[in-house]
């Protein structure tokens, strides 16, 4: 039995390894336009893209942070998930756009999709942070990064301005997500959470709302490739 | 409980999205491409049996030997002809890149195969890659012609039109044929020298094979030269010749519609762009024969050819987002699609995206700029359309187009000279493009 669990695990460790080492080696693209353009112009335009990534254009990314929020009115559980989060996504955005690692879309966009459903129903289940739910996060996190570099890639980095643009797109993610955060915060969480209806009427409804919607998009990625 | 029926449907789900990608990515592997149907009188021309029969012969050797690179690479040639044949860039593409990767998972280095591989990125729009890929063909053979006409090809698409001109000097020192005329040409005329760029082509001609798909398109190109330099008699001459040469060839039929469009015949022009769109998969045809409908008031043809050209358009372009590999890029020819139906915004997007790729590119910053003048940013498209000028093209929309944007910005004298320019040699100019030139024109 245990030979067999074991073997079972190889397999699956092979074929989750052998999606990435697949892919190795195939180029990310470069953005001519700003080869020759100054350092600030270059930072300003991917910090943009990074915030934009978020708001407005990255509605699966934003029911994912507002999915984080919903676990707890706790600062600190929203604190610890975002750091794993950020963390999580900074190194495979830099490991992607190195192309150190780079996964296929079509598996990562659903499984970004299952991540949230995931963050969703788990949030009906639990009622406060547990250590694995923040490893889980860091998981998600990892993939949600490669999403984010297949994006970055569609438009490309300068070469010789890397590390440059790589962050300041990170800071712009940043800067989306905490947005996010913030509104939610101020406006939910903060006003409604001593209501005793608190979670009967906004964790569950939203939540039950958040993986629909994803469980939706995880049917349209897997089988229309959308 | 139910959180490990939660985690359990978790598993299960990811398993199953990386099976699914596997056993898809493993197909995609053992697929093999063969030749599609020919339909029409495509299927009647001579070399179709032919083709057949050599597609049949290397399909035959590469499954009982699938390390036979030379059938590998015959096959890909065979698919790349196919493709300028027929049109059918999506699939033919995909079928050559097919075989010239798995030849160079064999043999890395492969000349042969990277040569294609760069000729197969250029034909996708992918510039920047095909030319990495030339370049490294360049360091293993450098003294191949046929690779030095790719580094001229894909040079010019990214703007470096100085490595360009020592390219096609270069090839033109190795092998001066067909293809480094025709290439001297194209240099010629990007650089504003029209005669120049003609009698380069007449040389071309001159050294092809007459009813060969090359010579006649090099013939359709030279009539399009005549055409640009307002001598509409030789360019229909030469358009006449070409579909003599080759039955029912699409570019030459094309060239008989402008020249119809030019003198004013409608029908006449939309008969051959239709017989023309009828034979090859080229949105070019299907885009001047909006222009034809609009002109003529028949709005909603205009707009149905409009949409089938922008679904085909972003559908190729959407495989060009899932596959890194293979994909065409079409933003430029998006944005003049997007640009027919008014959808300026969307036009924008797409002008953008082809600038990033190749900001100095002369026909990317034009594009850029005659969207911002459709959208009514007349300053924001002086840079770009400065840009677009730099090499002293004498490209007559160009021109007409440079002398609309600077009437808009009030610079009157530059707008005029361009203008001049543009209706100096009485060249053939898109119908409402000359209306609105004209027109500003007048009020200068």
């Amino acid at each position: 039995m245990h030979k067999l669990q074991n073997k079972s695990v190889k397999k699956i460790v092979l074929l989750i390894g052998s999606l990435f080492i697949a892919q190795i080696g195939l180029g990310h693209s470069i953005n001519y336009a700003l080869q020759d353009a100054p350092v600030n112009q270059v930072v300003w335009f991917y910090f943009k893209m990074g915030f934009k990534h978020i708001i407005p254009f990255g509605i699966d990314h934003i029911l994912f942070v507002i999915g984080l929020c919903l676990l707890s009115t706790n600062i600190k559980t929203i604190f610890w998930q975002a750091t794993a989060f950020t963390v999580a996504h900074s190194i495979t955005l830099a490991l992607s756009m190195k192309n150190i690692i780079v996964a296929p879309g079509s598996v990562v966009e659903p499984i970004i999709a299952l991540s949230i459903v995931f963050v969703a129903i788990e949030n009906m289940l639990l009622k406060e942070l547990k250590p694995w739910r923040v490893l889980l996060v860091f998981l998600f996190g990892l993939i949600h990064g490669m999403g984010f570099a297949s994006a970055l890639n569609e438009i490309g980095l300068p070469t010789g301005k890397f590390y440059t643009s790589v962050i300041a797109f990170n800071a712009g993610v940043e800067v989306g997500q905490i947005t996010v955060i913030t509104v939610l915060f101020g406006c939910i969480i903060i006003p409604l959470r001593n209501k005793n209806w608190y979670r009967l009427v906004i964790v569950y409804p939203l939540s039950a709302c958040i993986a629909l919607v994803a469980f939706y998009w995880t049917i349209e990625r897997v089988f229309f490739n959308v | 409980m139910l959180y490990f029926i939660l985690i359990a449907f978790f598993i299960g789900a990811v398993s199953f999205v990386i099976i699914k990608f596997k056993k898809e990515d493993t197909a995609r592997e053992n697929t093999q491409y063969g030749l599609l149907q020919r339909n029409g009188s495509l299927a009647q021309m001579p070399e179709w049996e032919i083709n057949k029969l050599n597609a049949t012969k290397l399909l035959n050797a590469i499954n009982a030997n699938p390390k036979d690179l030379k059938s590998q690479i015959s096959l890909a040639n065979l698919f790349i002809m196919e493709a300028r044949t027929t049109g059918n860039y999506t699939y033919y593409d995909k079928a050559a890149m097919k075989n010239i990767d798995n030849v160079l998972k064999i043999d890395a280095q492969n000349f042969e195969a990277l040569t294609l591989k760069s000729l197969l990125y250029l034909s996708q729009h992918h510039f920047a890659d095909g030319l990495a890929m030339a370049t490294k063909a360049q360091n293993i053979n450098p003294y191949n012609a046929f690779v030095y006409g790719i580094l001229v090809d894909g040079n010019v698409e990214m703007g470096n039109y100085d490595s360009a001109v020592a390219n096609a000097e270069k090839m033109m020192s190795i092998r001066p044929d067909l293809r480094s005329y025709a290439r001297a040409s194209y240099l010629r005329e990007i650089y504003g020298d029209y005669p120049g760029a003609i009698e380069a082509m007449k040389l071309a001609v001159d050294a092809g094979v007459a009813g060969e798909e090359s010579t006649e398109w090099c013939r359709v190109q030279l009539g399009h030269l005549y055409e640009n330099s307002g001598d509409n008699k030789n360019a229909e001459m030469n358009y006449t010749i070409a579909l003599d040469n080759r039955k029912n060839y699409a570019y030459a039929l094309a060239g008989l519609a402008r020249i119809a469009l030019s003198n004013k015949n409608y029908d006449k022009a939309i008969n051959y762009y239709k017989q023309a769109d009828s034979l090859v998969n080229d949105f070019s045809f299907k885009e001047e024969l909006v222009d034809v409908y609009q002109l003529t008031g028949q709005k909603d043809k205009a707009a149905a050819i409009s949409k089938t050209v922008i679904y085909e358009m972003n559908k190729n372009a959407a495989s060009a987002a899932s596959d890194e590999n293979i994909g065409h890029y079409a933003d430029r020819e998006l944005a003049y699609a997007y640009l027919k139906i008014n959808e300026v915004d969307k036009a924008l997007d797409h002008a953008l995206a082809e600038y990033n790729r190749r900001p100095k590119n002369i026909d990317a910053n034009e594009t850029l700029a005659w969207v911002y003048y459709q959208k009514g940013a007349y300053a924001k498209a002086i840079p770009y359309m400065k840009v677009a000028l730099k090499t002293n093209s004498k490209n007559p929309v160009l021109l007409c187009r440079a002398g609309l944007i600077y009437e808009k910005t009030g610079d009157k004298v530059k707008a005029k000279e361009y203008l001049e320019q543009a209706f100096k040699n009485n060249a053939t100019l898109p119908e409402l493009l000359k209306l609105h030139s004209e027109q500003a024109l007048k009020e200068i």
